[in-house]
C-alpha cells in the first residue's frame, strides 16, 4: 500500500468517526429532551449527559441545559469540536417510570458503551411508555379526595372533589388539545370546575365549597413547579429556576382568575 | 375530650397525607413496587411537620425541617433501591405544598381584602422557600457524604 491510499483510508476513517460522533450527539439530545419531559431536574440532565459523553470517550463535554433548551459541545480526542442544540417547547408532566428507565439506560451505557443505533432504539422504546388512562383517573380522584379531607373537609366534600377530579381529567383529555396554550387551558378548566363546584355546593346542603375547591386545586396547582423553581435557584441553576418560577406564577394567576370569576359569577346569578 | 378530637384530627390528616401522596404517585406513573414506600414518605413528611409546628414559630422552619427529612428519606431509598431520588422526593413533599394558603390568598383578592391576601401570599412563599431550602441542605449533606466515601476509597 503506498502512502497516498494510506492517507486516504485514514482520512475516511476520521471522517467516519466524526459522523459517528455526530449521530451519538444527536441521541444525547434526544435523551436530554426525554429526561426533561418526564420531570428530571436540570442538574440531573446535565450530569447524565456529561457521564454518557465521557463514557463514549470524548476529551471534554460542555453541557448546558435550561428548561427550554439544551446545548452540547463535545471535544473529540483529535481536537475537533461538535456542537448541537435543541429547543424544548413542551415541559411535560412527571412520568417516573420513564425517568427510571432513562436512568437505567444511562447507567448501562456508562458501564459498557454500545452502538448509537442501539441507543436510538432503546430511547424510542422508552419514548413509547405512557401513563395508562385508568391510572390517570384513579390517581387524580384519589389525590383530590384525600386532599379535600386533609385540609379539613368532610367525607362528603372528599367525594364531591373526586367527582370534579374526573371532570378535570376529562377536560385534560379533550379540551387541552384545542386550547392555544397551558395558560388558556388553565383559565378554562378552572372556570368550568369552579362554576360546577359553586353550583353544587349551593344546591346541596352540607358541602363546603372551599374544601372541595382546595382538593381539586391540588391537582391543578403549580405547587410542585414552584418548589422545583425554588430548588433550582438554590442549587445554582438560576436561569431555569427563574423561568420556571415566572411560569408557575402566571399559571397560578390563571387558576385564580378562573376560579374567582366562577365564584363571582355564580354569586351574582343565584 | 378536646384532646381526643385533636388527636383524631391529626390521625385523619396523616392518613390523608398517605393517600394523597399515593394518588400523586399513581398520577406520576411511579412503578407499582415503589409506590408504597414513596407514599409513606408523604406520611413521614407530614408527621415531622406536625411535630415541628408547635415547637417552631412561623411556617418556614417546620416546612424546612420536614422537607429536609423527606429529602433524606428519598436519598436513602434511592441508594438502597438503585433508582433516582426525584420520584420519592416529589411524592413525599406533596402534603407540604401550600395549596390551601394559595387558595385563601386568591379568595381574599376577589373579596378585596388585599392585606389579608398578601399575608396568605407571604405564608405560601414561606412554605415554598422552606421546602426548597430543606431539600437543598439535605442534598448538600448527601453530596458531602458521597465525596467523603469516595475519598476513603482512594
Amino acid at each position: 500500500m503506498d502512502t497516498s491510499t494510506l492517507h486516504q483510508t485514514s482520512q475516511t476513517e476520521t471522517k467516519d468517526r466524526f459522523c459517528r460522533a455526530g449521530r451519538f450527539l444527536h441521541q444525547l439530545l434526544v435523551m436530554g429532551e426525554l429526561m426533561q419531559s418526564c420531570g428530571a431536574e436540570v442538574f440531573r440532565v446535565e450530569d447524565t449527559l456529561n457521564r454518557m459523553g465521557k463514557a463514549y470517550g470524548v476529551e471534554r463535554m460542555d453541557v448546558f441545559v435550561i428548561t427550554s433548551s439544551i446545548v452540547i459541545t463535545m471535544e473529540l480526542p483529535d481536537g475537533r469540536e461538535l456542537t448541537q442544540t435543541r429547543r424544548i417547547r413542551e415541559s411535560g408532566s412527571n412520568d417516573f417510570t420513564k425517568l427510571e428507565r432513562l436512568n437505567g439506560l444511562s447507567r448501562e451505557y456508562c458501564l459498557n458503551p454500545f452502538d448509537e443505533r442501539v441507543l436510538s432504539q432503546r430511547l424510542e422504546e422508552i419514548r413509547s411508555v405512557h401513563l395508562p388512562r385508568r391510572s390517570r383517573y384513579a390517581g387524580s380522584v384519589l389525590a383530590a379526595c384525600s386532599f379535600a379531607v386533609f385540609f379539613g373537609g368532610s367525607i362528603l366534600d372528599g367525594a364531591a372533589a373526586g367527582i370534579f377530579a374526573v371532570m378535570i381529567c376529562l377536560m385534560q383529555e379533550y379540551v387541552a388539545p384545542v386550547c392555544m396554550n397551558v395558560m388558556i387551558f388553565n383559565v378554562v378548566v378552572s372556570f368550568l370546575t369552579g362554576t360546577g363546584i359553586c353550583t353544587i355546593s349551593r344546591w346541596l346542603f352540607g358541602l363546603h365549597m372551599d374544601m372541595i375547591m382546595i382538593g381539586d386545586i391540588m391537582l391543578l396547582i403549580p405547587g410542585i413547579a414552584i418548589t422545583n423553581a425554588v430548588r433550582d435557584v438554590l442549587i445554582g441553576d438560576t436561569i431555569s429556576g427563574i423561568m420556571r418560577f415566572i411560569e408557575a406564577m402566571l399559571w397560578a394567576g390563571c387558576l385564580a382568575f378562573g376560579f374567582m370569576s366562577a365564584i363571582w359569577m355564580v354569586g351574582r346569578i343565584w | 375530650m378536646t384532646e381526643n378530637i385533636f388527636i383524631m384530627d391529626k390521625a385523619v390528616q396523616l392518613i390523608m397525607a398517605l393517600l394523597g401522596s399515593a394518588g400523586f404517585a399513581i398520577l406520576f406513573h411511579l412503578r407499582r413496587e415503589l409506590m408504597a414506600v414513596a407514599s409513606f414518605g408523604g406520611l413521614l413528611c407530614w408527621l415531622v411537620y406536625l411535630i415541628c409546628e408547635p415547637v417552631m414559630s412561623g411556617y418556614f422552619f417546620p416546612s424546612f425541617v420536614a422537607s429536609a427529612c423527606g429529602a433524606f428519606y428519598a436519598e436513602v431509598l434511592a441508594r438502597v433501591l438503585k433508582v433516582p431520588s426525584t420520584p420519592f422526593f416529589v411524592v413525599a413533599v406533596i402534603p407540604l405544598i401550600p395549596g390551601s394558603t394559595l387558595y385563601y390568598a386568591m379568595d381574599q383578592v376577589v373579596h378585596g381584602y388585599l392585606s389579608l391576601a398578601s399575608a396568605y401570599g407571604v405564608r405560601t412563599m414561606q412554605c415554598a422557600l422552606g421546602i426548597g431550602g430543606g431539600m437543598s441542605v439535605a442534598w448538600a449533606v448527601c453530596d458531602l457524604s458521597r465525596k467523603l466515601r469516595a475519598g476513603i476509597k482512594e
